[in-house]
């Protein structure tokens, strides 16, 4: 079937619903929608197409002056990195079923993802790839010794998870609620010490591996190692919209029938026992029969109920934060590489964390890297304009290898910590919290339903915000 | 396409129901109208992963053509988890429901990613549904 049948097809199947029987829920006469999505990243949009394609009159809310959320593709950088949601699993059904839908085709850009070469800086050290094994500063025992330091939190967090093989839901289940601790302490328990969890925290999105949840890291990689059975790109179980995950979050506004509305931002929220409605800080009011609310806990934080929040919702609100992360672009003006015959990536236990080259081959554009740093390293660069963040950049990574000295040129800064629409890069569960919260977030508040990544308890990332707009729009069809 | 099969279908259950009385017969349709219309909003949570006409391509799940008095796991071109393929589950009535609750239950280690049907009315309404989409 090629595109456009596809389209046809499910519009005519979307006007089925309509011809057999009256929808379940429509605009009353008091609402101007039937539901408003706050929020025009992946869960807010898929939310949006779900509920047009049954024929509700649907109208998307988004506080920034661009289409995507948390998918944004910088596509004026070299190799057009993503700034946040990366890879498209293959597990990722919903994301993968509606970049097909739309005519999207996938690939696997050359930017090396986690196995480009990388060289380490540790304790102040400078080392390459195949001198880690053996080197004196790895402190780890036995076989674990081959896991390079870039792999160590992916691959100890995972080894012999007690998640594996249970249903992707299971870490809300009480059974695994022993593991609702601090990371660090889990880790001691398992035998590992402390400088394997010392460098095991450098790229630890949260801003200590104390303050994160064992059952946290446990659950996002068990997820990941689901994601390995489904194969879906050429044999692969990974892969990238073509052209940038964003062309996916443009096509999916570009196909409702309603345009999102950009600049919106929300202060405060009402309801009646017959609808509900949003206030913009441009003063505008909308009103519908459902809203969606795909805010992030910390940007919700600011916003006003009215009737307010039950109190456990208001502290999940008030306590649950998200992943920190700064990125520095830079274009590579030298292959400095090819100077010291080390590899063109470092990973380094110091505040620049990770710098990964692209095109270091020429093969989507000139060389380019990013700083990435996660965690409380980002704090560091917070209140710093983006010249002097470039310059401490530049200048750490030329302490650190001789001949990157003059090879970068600034492009962009990329923070997190700077968006007051997004705070943050995905939800993570502090100790204690999982049990607190984790099954609650799904509830909704008389006429307002609550989607977005934090919300999802099967899938993480990219596919749980499909699967959390897939919930709230079922929660709303079914109402 | 589906259009077409769910209008001959509501047709046929028409006939169907022969010269009984009239108000019983449109009662009946009306009744299975709904429980269709409410079982293609159930699928929501199913058609990112399964298509369901005769040839139509796998997804991420397989193709659900055939669905009822299959054995579990054998569809042709499709990469079932082991714990799946060597399950011989029959796919009947009592087994689809239970495993429409919970398919990491019925059986563990198989890679569908879903969570359950939330409610009874909706999976009565999704095995209606079923039922008419993949004979």
């Amino acid at each position: 079937m090629n595109k456009i049948n596809r389209r046809q097809f499910i519009k005519s199947t979307g006007g089925f619903v309509a011809a057999a029987a009256a929808p379940a829920v429509h605009a009353n006469g008091k609402s101007d929608y039937d539901a408003i999505v706050i929020g025009a990243g992946l869960s807010g949009l898929h939310a949006a197409m779900l509920l047009e394609e049954n024929d509700m009159k649907v109208l998307v809310l988004e506080g920034r002056q661009r289409i995507g959320g948390r998918v944004y593709t910088l596509m004026h950088v070299p190799g057009k990195p993503e700034a946040a949601g990366e890879w498209i699993g293959g597990n990722y059904a919903r994301m993968i079923a509606t970049a097909r839908k739309l005519g999207m085709d996938f690939w696997i850009p050359e930017q090396g993802g986690p196995d480009r070469g990388w060289a380490y800086e540790i304790n102040g050290q400078f080392l390459s790839a195949q001198d880690w094994e053996k080197h004196p500063l790895n402190p780890m025992q036995g076989e674990d010794r081959s896991i390079p330091p870039h792999r160590m939190l992916w691959t100890i967090s995972n080894k012999d998870n007690p998640l594996a093989d249970q249903p992707l839901d299971a870490w809300l289940k009480p059974e695994f609620a022993k593991y609702d601790i601090p990371f660090d302490q889990y880790l001691r328990k398992r035998g590992y010490n402390e400088e394997t969890i010392r460098l095991m925290d450098v790229t630890i999105h949260t801003n200590h591996i104390s303050n994160t949840s064992a059952l946290h890291e446990l659950r996002r990689y068990h997820v990941n190692s689901f994601n390995a059975k489904h194969k879906f790109y050429e044999g692969n179980s990974y892969a990238q919209i073509k052209g940038g995950n964003s062309l996916l979050t443009d096509a999916m506004a570009d196909s409702l029938k309603q345009q999102p509305l950009l600049g919106k931002t929300v202060v405060h929220f009402d309801q009646t026992s017959t609808n509900a409605s949003v206030h913009c800080a441009d003063g505008t009011k909308y009103t519908a029969d459902h809203i969606i609310s795909s805010i992030p806990m910390p940007v919700l934080r600011d916003i006003t109920f009215s009737p307010r929040l039950p109190e456990q919702m208001q502290a999940a609100v008030n306590e649950v934060d998200y992943g920190l992360s700064m990125q520095a672009h830079f274009l590579i003006k030298k292959k400095f590489w090819e100077e010291d015959g080390m590899e063109p990536s470092i990973w380094s236990d110091r505040s620049i964390e990770r710098f990964g080259v692209r095109n270091v081959n020429n093969e989507d554009g000139p060389p380019a890297g990013v700083a990435f740093i996660n965690g409380e390293a980002s704090h560091k660069y917070r209140l710093m304009s983006d010249e002097a963040i470039f310059n401490y950049v530049a200048n750490e990574l030329a302490e650190i290898r001789p001949s990157m000295k003059g090879a970068l040129d600034p492009i962009l800064i990329q923070s997190c910590e700077r968006d007051p629409h997004g705070a943050g890069d995905w939800v993570y569960w502090k100790p204690g919290q999982i049990g607190k919260y984790a099954a609650n977030m799904r509830e909704r508040h008389g006429r307002i339903h609550f989607c977005g990544e934090h919300t999802a308890i099967m899938e993480r990332g990219m596919e749980g915000a499909f699967e959390s707009g897939e919930r709230a729009a079922l929660d709303v069809l079914f109402s | 396409m589906k259009r077409l099969l769910l209008t001959s279908l509501v047709a046929s259950l028409i006939l169907s129901v022969g010269s009984t009385a009239q108000a019983e017969e449109s009662s009946t349709t009306e009744e299975t109208e709904k429980q269709l219309m409410l079982g293609k909003r159930a699928f929501i949570r199913c058609v990112a992963c399964h298509s369901l006409a005769e040839g139509e391509a796998h997804r991420t799940g397989p193709n659900l053509h055939g669905l009822f008095g299959a054995t579990a796991g054998q569809k042709e071109g499709f990469a079932y988890s082991d714990a799946l393929k060597n399950s011989t589950m029959e796919w009947n009535d009592e087994n689809l429901r239970a495993w429409l609750l919970s398919p990491a239950t019925v059986i563990p280690g198989n890679k569908m990613a879903f969570g359950g049907v939330p409610s009874e009315k909706e999976l009565d309404a999704l095995m209606a549904y079923l039922a008419e989409m993949t004979k």
